[in-house]
């Protein structure tokens, strides 16, 4: 179980491009891997969004080094939750 | 050929500059922000790293309010535009450049807004911040709302005090408008020293990038309407534009070779330091003004201002004519009224305008002799 989940991929869905390279460049700065990814923004219906795409190991990681900056994920998949 | 046209572009770009853009070409460009293939991104990333740049560059704590414009003349209409309402007062300098009064000019043209313009005096004086804010204060009105002005002036070396004027600003809730088309680069700015709300910048001057490259610097908080609307590549299906910056101001594909060149222009300047490049303009045009007014038949405007720009006149021959024979002679400079109606008027060049020096990083002492020979055959 706990090898699945380190492998498993967590998407957080960030808005723009800039956001996200916003929050990956964030990331990084703490030593957290992650990649941008496109995506459809989901239940919004809004269309093109950017999301980062990192190990599930690390979710609570990101969404603390995020929240912290004031950066919002309006949505994460993945993490079962 | 000796080039002493800087205020219009800068010559030649650091090669810096250039390489990064020939490997732009050849490497990364792909559409920023339209897809998240590998070049789209390595392009998001390089753009991105110029939103940092400029944002550090220019002392905001947000490159996401870094926006990206063909020129400065593009981001002043967007600021302008987009931040005014109808019914709205502006106050605007003595010295405005047509980038900033024109737009100005045809909306109050249109009824839709009102404008007054406040004298700087072309002061070199300790009391000069004093002076001009105070007839700024003079001047505005319940319905004011922007005050715009020039950094630094493209026809001759006078700057504005930024920080007492920002000061000024804030305490009347003012939108402050600065086009640095002359100064960024050659002097320091902060906007939040200086409580800038909008701040446009070329890229290809100053800051040594390729032409098609300028900024929109957006104060903490700021947002305007939109000048332009169109892809974004966000919330595709949306009608409105984004509301978030920078998207909501770029519609349609950056040019990634020309911001990719930019970065490394805005690098160059870090590196050499403003101040250093200004002293070194500053240095080479009072050695060429004093070796202008030894001759006979010069008027040099505004021989108490001496910085990045010199302007002067052979009396008796065109402005046009000197600047022809200058070219002729191997020497780039700019001769005519500079696409600033304002500030020659301020000046009081005569009909026909003046002649334009304006050095860079890359110029020397003989330059400024080699014009200065120049001039002398022409007068004889």
């Amino acid at each position: 179980m706990q090898y699945e989940t380190k492998n498993k991929q967590c998407h957080s869905i960030l808005g723009s491009m800039t956001q996200a390279m916003q929050a990956k460049k964030l990331l990084e700065s703490a030593a957290v891997r992650a990649q941008i990814i496109k995506v459809d923004s989901g239940e919004d219906g809004r269309g093109c969004s950017y999301a980062l795409s990192y190990s599930c190991a690390l979710a609570e990681n990101v969404k603390q080094i995020l929240s912290r900056a004031g950066i919002r994920i309006h949505a994460t998949y993945g993490d079962g939750k | 050929m000796i080039y002493l046209d800087n205020a219009a572009t800068s010559f030649p770009k650091p090669p810096s500059v250039t390489a990064e853009q020939t490997r732009c070409m050849r490497e990364y460009c792909g559409n920023p922000g339209r897809g998240s293939h590998e070049l789209a991104l390595r392009a998001a990333e390089k753009i991105y790293e110029c939103r940092e740049e400029a944002a550090s560059l220019f002392g905001s704590n947000h490159p996401e309010n870094t926006v990206f414009t063909m020129n400065t003349t593009i981001a002043l209409n967007m600021a302008i535009k987009g931040l005014l309402r109808r019914g709205d007062h502006v106050l605007l300098s003595d010295m405005e450049h047509n980038a900033v009064f024109r737009p100005i000019y045809r909306l109050a043209k249109n009824g839709e807004i009102s404008y007054d313009i406040f004298p700087t005096h072309v002061l070199d004086t300790a009391a000069k911040a004093e002076i001009i804010c105070h007839e700024i204060e003079k001047r505005i009105t319940p319905r004011t709302r922007m005050l715009i002005c020039a950094h630094s002036s493209n026809i001759c070396s006078s700057s504005l005090p930024l920080k007492e004027i920002g000061a000024l600003c804030r305490r009347n809730r003012l939108f402050f408008v600065v086009d640095a088309a002359q100064s960024a680069g050659h002097h320091s700015i902060d906007m939040q020293q200086m409580a800038i709300s909008a701040l446009c910048v070329p890229g290809h001057k100053g800051l040594f990038g390729p032409q098609g490259s300028g900024i929109l610097l957006f104060g903490e908080g700021i947002k305007a309407e939109t000048l332009f609307e169109g892809g974004s590549g966000y919330q595709s299906l949306e009608g409105n534009m984004p509301e978030e910056a920078p998207e909501r101001y770029e519609a349609g594909t950056l040019p990634t070779p020309a911001i990719s060149g930019l970065c490394e222009g805005i690098r160059t300047v870090k590196k050499l330091g403003t101040e250093r490049i200004f002293q070194h303009e500053k240095l080479l045009n009072a050695y060429l003004q004093e070796r202008l007014l030894a001759l006979p038949k010069i008027t040099v405007y505004t021989p108490h201002l001496i910085g990045s720009v010199l302007l002067f006149n052979v009396n008796g021959i065109s402005a046009d004519q000197v600047g022809n024979e200058l070219n002729e002679n191997g020497i780039c400079v700019r001769a005519g009224y500079h696409c600033a109606a304002l500030g020659h008027a301020t000046l009081g060049t005569p009909t026909g305008g003046a002649v334009r020096v304006s050095p860079g990083i890359y110029n020397t002492f003989s330059h400024m002799d080699a014009l200065v020979d120049a001039v002398k055959r022409i007068i004889q």
